[in-house]
């Protein structure tokens, strides 16, 4: 039994890591297209990391329902738990593909806020991702990460609303006003879901102990 | 053998496996292990299959126990005794396809006074004896409401409330599945020694030495674990989702109620355990401050129903079988 709960706890490992190498990735492509450069190949790395995870995720729901678990509840919570991340990074492989085709030059003057809200977008990701891992140990640690989730995410949103002000302000381009808006959306969507994750956790956290 | 004596016995043993399924059918033992999700229903039937043949294989062999002693003042006949059972399978087999626990002693009681009554009149009945086990089925869903609650209460503060982290609760649900596997496994190995025994009693008792012992105990093993797998799953599904279970809150229910059926026992006390188990679920609920599933009334009113309807059974049933036996 340790040898077979070991498995299912490196496969989430590994899904982990290959999450956080598209969001990592991610974060570079947007660093780019802030410097006009359109990076084409490490979209297609994004695309072939959700893949990567995609398989890894396939991997441990089979385990997951293949072994007989003592809480059959929690395997549905696991369940939900990575096909929520597999969403969020659904959502950044969407963005970078977005990115790629983008056919217009990034407006300067958004230069800061966008930066800003791909750090947002990044940090709330990596605390995501340690949160879904200390969950399984330390529930107060967990309430940590949440905290700082809910946090970010809140500056997050102040500076969507910033940017689409702005960029409903200065562009005279109907169509980049669009385009642009639906590549802050999609940044957006992924922290918003990353919160929506967020919220399930915290939501296990009051579960397990009133049960 | 003359013609008519294997008629009897073949007629015998189709009693004896119609009492024994009867039984069987209203066995909600393994309820617990179903709500709370430590066992799928078929392991559950392979589990209780064999505890069933094994615990009479093994248990059953006491056939000494008696119907009617205690309550009765008349002469307790053969045919009595087959009225008494039979009609206490039926009770049992009406109640178990409404998917609904009833006690069988509850039943086998009031199939005795109804067939009491018609023979010999109301001085024929004990009636203290009967006053003493009415007030014990109305205390035994009282006694199991507040031990599951109070246990419930205890477990949560000293462990549940300790865990940390879903690795942790994992782990101890697995220990307190475990533990209650084992438990409700001896206790369904007891019961079905216990409970068959009184199918093996018309086998081995009527038919004395035609009937190989262990012959009767195989067919009555049997005929209790078909009465579970035609119509305990309904049984014990419908216990075990009365409220919502864990193998904690489980373990919270079964094993103080485990202790207290046995000191029940061993003192004499006549304590239902399928009024114990769902007094039991409901405090529970009540302690977790979650819902019950509807239609308790229906689990009050057979109750209420069982000791006039197994009477009326059993008077029904005294002709024919006075005129067989």
């Amino acid at each position: 039994m340790k040898g077979k709960k070991r498995k299912l706890k490196d496969i989430f490992a590994d899904y982990q890591s290959e999450f956080m190498k598209g969001i990592k990735l991610l974060n570079t492509i947007i660093n780019n297209f802030i410097n006009n450069k359109v990076d084409k190949e490490k979209a297609r790395e994004v695309i072939i990391s959700e893949k990567k995870a995609d398989r890894l995720k396939e991997e441990f729901i089979e385990y997951l329902y293949k072994n007989k678990r003592a809480l059959p509840f929690l395997v549905e919570d696991r369940y939900k738990i990575i096909t929520s991340l597999d969403k969020v990074l659904g959502v950044a492989e969407m963005t970078a593909r977005s990115l790629a085709v983008y056919p217009f030059n990034f407006n300067s003057k958004l230069e800061k806020d966008f930066s800003n809200l791909n750090r947002l977008c990044f940090e709330i990701m990596e605390a995501l991702i340690k949160a879904t891992t200390v969950i399984e140990t330390d529930f107060d640690k967990t309430k940590e990460y949440l905290s700082i989730i809910s946090s970010l995410r809140r500056s997050a949103l102040d500076l969507k609303f910033q940017m689409l002000a702005e960029t409903y302000e200065r562009m005279d381009n109907h169509l980049e006003i669009i385009l642009f808006d639906n590549l802050i959306s999609l940044l957006y969507e992924a922290i918003s879901r990353a919160e929506e994750i967020s919220d399930f956790l915290n939501g296990l956290i009051i579960k397990y102990p009133s049960r | 053998m003359e013609l008519t004596q294997a008629a009897i016995l073949i007629i015998i043993i189709i009693l004896s496996i119609v009492i024994a399924f009867g039984i069987g059918s209203n066995d909600e033992t393994f309820s617990t292990i179903y709500g709370s999700r430590t066992l799928q229903m078929k392991h559950i039937l392979i589990l209780t299959t064999i505890f069933a043949i094994s615990g009479t294989l093994i248990l059953g062999r006491n056939v000494s126990k008696t119907v009617g002693t205690g309550i009765l003042t008349i002469t307790i006949t053969n045919s009595v005794v087959i009225t008494v059972l039979i009609s206490t399978a039926i009770w049992l087999i009406l109640s178990s396809i409404l998917k609904l626990p009833i006690s069988t002693t509850h039943a086998t009681i009031g199939s005795i006074l109804g067939i009491g009554l018609f023979l010999g009149g109301s001085n024929s009945i004990n009636w203290n004896t009967v006053l003493v086990m009415s007030i014990y089925w109305i205390l035994s869903p009282i006694i199991g409401y507040f031990v599951a609650y109070f246990s419930y209460k205890i477990i949560h503060k000293l462990i549940i409330n300790k865990l940390s982290g879903l690795r942790s609760f994992e782990r101890a649900e697995k220990i307190f599945s475990y533990i209650l596997i084992a438990v409700i496994s001896i206790n369904a190995f007891s019961r079905s020694g216990n409970d068959c025994s009184n199918a093996v009693g018309i086998l081995t008792g009527i038919e004395a030495g035609v009937m190989d012992l262990n012959l009767a105990l195989l067919i009555t093993g049997i005929g209790f674990s078909l009465g579970i797998i035609v119509l305990g799953r309904g049984v014990i599904k419908n216990v075990g989702t009365l409220t919502e279970l864990h193998p904690s809150t489980a373990f919270a229910c079964e094993i103080p109620i485990s202790v207290i059926l046995f000191i029940g026992t061993l003192y004499g006390i006549p304590l239902s355990g399928s009024h114990i188990i769902v007094g039991a679920l409901i405090g529970l609920a009540k302690a977790r401050k979650t819902p019950t599933k509807k239609g308790l009334w229906k689990l009050i009113l057979i109750w209420l129903l069982t000791f006039p309807a197994s009477a009326l059974i059993s008077v029904m049933i005294y002709f024919p079988t006075s005129l067989i036996l």
